[in-house]
């Protein structure tokens, strides 16, 4: 099982990750998907250094990631994506997810809040609702709770 | 009356500190609790109080948008209704752990609040006709009016029933309170003990 | 960055969080701080200061007392903006907003393990060491000497604010400075000091701490008490919802919730029995 938990936060590693999800899913690799951060060495650098030294870190474009992914699979791995884009992208590559949480999104003038911290367009809408069609768990909520643990574990 | 009033006053301006404005902590219980308690003359109390709400509330962290009870108001709920409506402290700590959860959820909506009514604000502030000092004056001081408003009513409401029903209460409504409140610090210290875990090593 | 403009940003610092909001966070708090800075940069420019103060006003999150160094970084990378000819304008804005992105989150990942997860706590556990070394039992509800008790308090209580606040006010002043000082290369300060290391430290003294005032305190208490039945139910009651308590941690619900529940179970017992 290389994928245990999948999350969607545009801030990728910050306090919610490192103190709420990292103690709890307990993955040995974090896999970090995104366009922008993969694209720019300041950005990966920042990402190494907010991660506690224990977890290993890789910072990918989606379709690099997807490969990758592919090709590695003997951690117990995290993936952390910036935003909903990417997971499709990375979703159209191939990767198939048993479950997404959805930390943090955006806010913009075209999205609408679905809850606190998670603004969403009516094409992501559409893209999650897909998503948990083809049978995976589809989640919101910013740290885990007793109810996420019946989902990742 | 008026005490009661310059008191809450006081609190409402303390819990401006837990997010809004500086963050020196002195609006944490162990701070609330004890200035409370020496202005109102139960300077132990109001520590004792203090310190156990401030365990109680430790594994609530303000990361990210998660808004935990204020201690602040916690803890001036659980004084004040010590002081001026002779609940023992064991059941102040319960209504006022209870109403902290309560006021985090006005929070919420302040906060919610706020946001919606940013797009609207938005070109002001970019061609510069509004002021951002003006704006967080005005949230400050909206934060202000609801923990002093909250408080205010939580109390002339919990401490004048509590009044009424306690000649009623069985004896034993007593001792369960009291043991819930004796655990609550044996609790929070090996809650205390975990939330040092070094698990994450240093390199 | 002179003197008088490094305390304007400091002090307004204090004010990140004036107008929270869940939609972008702390972004007009970061606007408030900024605005003497971006309109003495643009002056009398008012199309590239209204330009700067939208981009300003974007999305913001990070801790608050280590937002300095995004910050300072940003102000830095605004002066380069102001340097910057149109053509290639868009590809530093960009830039900016990696950096704003990549040292909020990394000063926030910091930030709340440092201060929210270990100072506070530690803060706290050091408040409790001074009291039971000045003789008060929090734990117990028999009168003391109040004098005793309001000065060792008063001690403590200083102690307590002032664990907090020294390392916070050096790390928000270091992170203004250090973040406008600093380039890609040291993460715009960030490096100059070894967080892990620092929290590592104050963890274990935590921990020790911790073990000194638990075992202090079932001493004070349960060393004089007469074992009888009453007592060993209490004791046992005691590690159980310990125990519990640990558990419940683990699934994340807050001890709040147990006290709670143990109460109303408690309340219903004494009425059924």
């Amino acid at each position: 099982m290389p994928i245990i938990f999948t999350r969607v936060d545009n801030r990728l590693i910050h306090g919610q990750v490192v103190e709420g999800w990292l103690p709890f899913v307990k993955p040995q690799e974090i896999v970090v998907i995104s366009k922008e951060a993969a694209a720019s060495a300041l950005a990966k650098k920042m990402l190494r250094m907010s991660l506690p030294k224990n977890y290993a870190l890789e910072v990918f474009a989606p379709e690099e990631g997807a490969q990758y992914l592919a090709n590695n699979s003997a951690a117990r791995q995290m993936l952390l994506l910036e935003s909903i884009a990417d997971l499709k992208e990375l979703l159209e590559a191939g990767v198939t997810l048993k479950n997404v949480n959805i930390g943090n999104t955006n806010y913009a003038r075209d999205k609408t809040p679905h809850n606190d911290s998670v603004f969403l367009t009516r094409q992501e809408r559409a893209l999650l609702q897909t998503l948990k069609e083809t049978g995976a768990v589809v989640e919101f909520c910013a740290l885990p709770s007793s109810i996420s643990s019946r989902f990742y574990k | 009356m008026t005490l009661m009033l310059l008191l809450c006053v006081l609190a409402a301006f303390l819990e401006l500190d837990t997010t809004c404005a500086g963050q020196f902590l002195i609006s944490r219980p162990l701070v609330a609790g004890s200035v409370l308690g020496a202005l109102t003359g139960n300077f132990f109390i109001g520590l004792q109080l203090g310190v156990f709400i401030e365990l109680i509330y430790l594994d609530f962290l303000p990361i990210g948008g998660v808004v935990p009870p204020s201690g602040a108001i916690t803890a001036a709920l659980a004084v004040l209704l010590f002081h001026f409506f002779d609940v023992p402290a064991h059941f102040a700590f319960f209504f006022a752990v209870a109403l902290g959860i309560l006021f985090s959820f006005a929070q919420k909506r302040i906060r919610r609040y706020r946001g919606a009514l940013l797009p609207s604000l938005e070109q002001g502030l970019i061609k510069g006709a509004i002021a951002p000092a003006a704006l967080i004056a005005q949230s400050l001081f909206l934060e202000f009016l609801a923990a002093f408003a909250f408080l205010m009513a939580a109390l002339t409401i919990i401490g004048p029933l509590y009044t009424l029903y306690a000649p009623y209460m069985p004896n034993r409504f007593d001792i369960a309170f009291q043991f819930s409140y004796f655990i609550v610090p044996w609790v929070g210290l090996s809650v205390l003990f975990i939330s040092f875990s070094t698990k994450p090593k240093a390199d | 960055m002179d003197k008088k403009n490094t305390l304007s940003l400091f002090l307004r610092s204090f004010l990140l969080q004036g107008f929270w909001n869940y939609a972008l966070m702390q972004n007009v708090g970061f606007f408030y701080i900024v605005l003497p800075q971006l309109k003495r940069l643009y002056g009398a420019d008012k199309a590239a200061l209204q330009r700067a103060a939208a981009r300003n006003l974007e999305a913001f999150n990070s801790q608050p007392v280590m937002s300095g160094y995004s910050i300072g970084a940003l102000l830095k990378q605004e002066a380069i903006i102001k340097k910057t000819p149109p053509a290639r304008l868009q590809e530093e804005e960009r830039e900016w907003r990696i950096i704003r992105a990549a040292s909020a989150s990394t000063a926030a990942s910091i930030g709340d393990r440092l201060f929210w997860a270990t100072l506070k706590p530690l803060s706290l556990v050091l408040y409790l060491v001074i009291l039971f070394a000045g003789g008060v039992d929090f734990l117990g509800a028999h009168a003391q000497d109040e004098g005793q008790v309001f000065f060792t308090a008063a001690l403590a209580l200083t102690g307590a604010l002032l664990i907090y606040n020294a390392p916070a006010f050096v790390v928000r002043l270091k992170g203004l400075l250090d973040g406008y000082g600093g380039d890609e290369d040291n993460f715009y300060g960030l490096i100059n000091l070894n967080w892990n290391k620092i929290i590592y430290f104050l963890k274990t003294l935590g921990q020790v701490l911790t073990i000194f005032v638990i075992f202090y305190g079932i001493y004070v208490h349960f060393s004089s008490v007469v074992i009888d039945a009453g007592v060993i139910t209490r004791f046992s009651l005691l590690l159980a919802f310990t125990v519990l308590s640990i558990f419940m941690k683990r699934l994340n619900i807050p001890n709040i919730f147990l006290y709670i529940t143990a109460t109303l179970v408690f309340a219903l017992a004494a009425i059924l029995a």
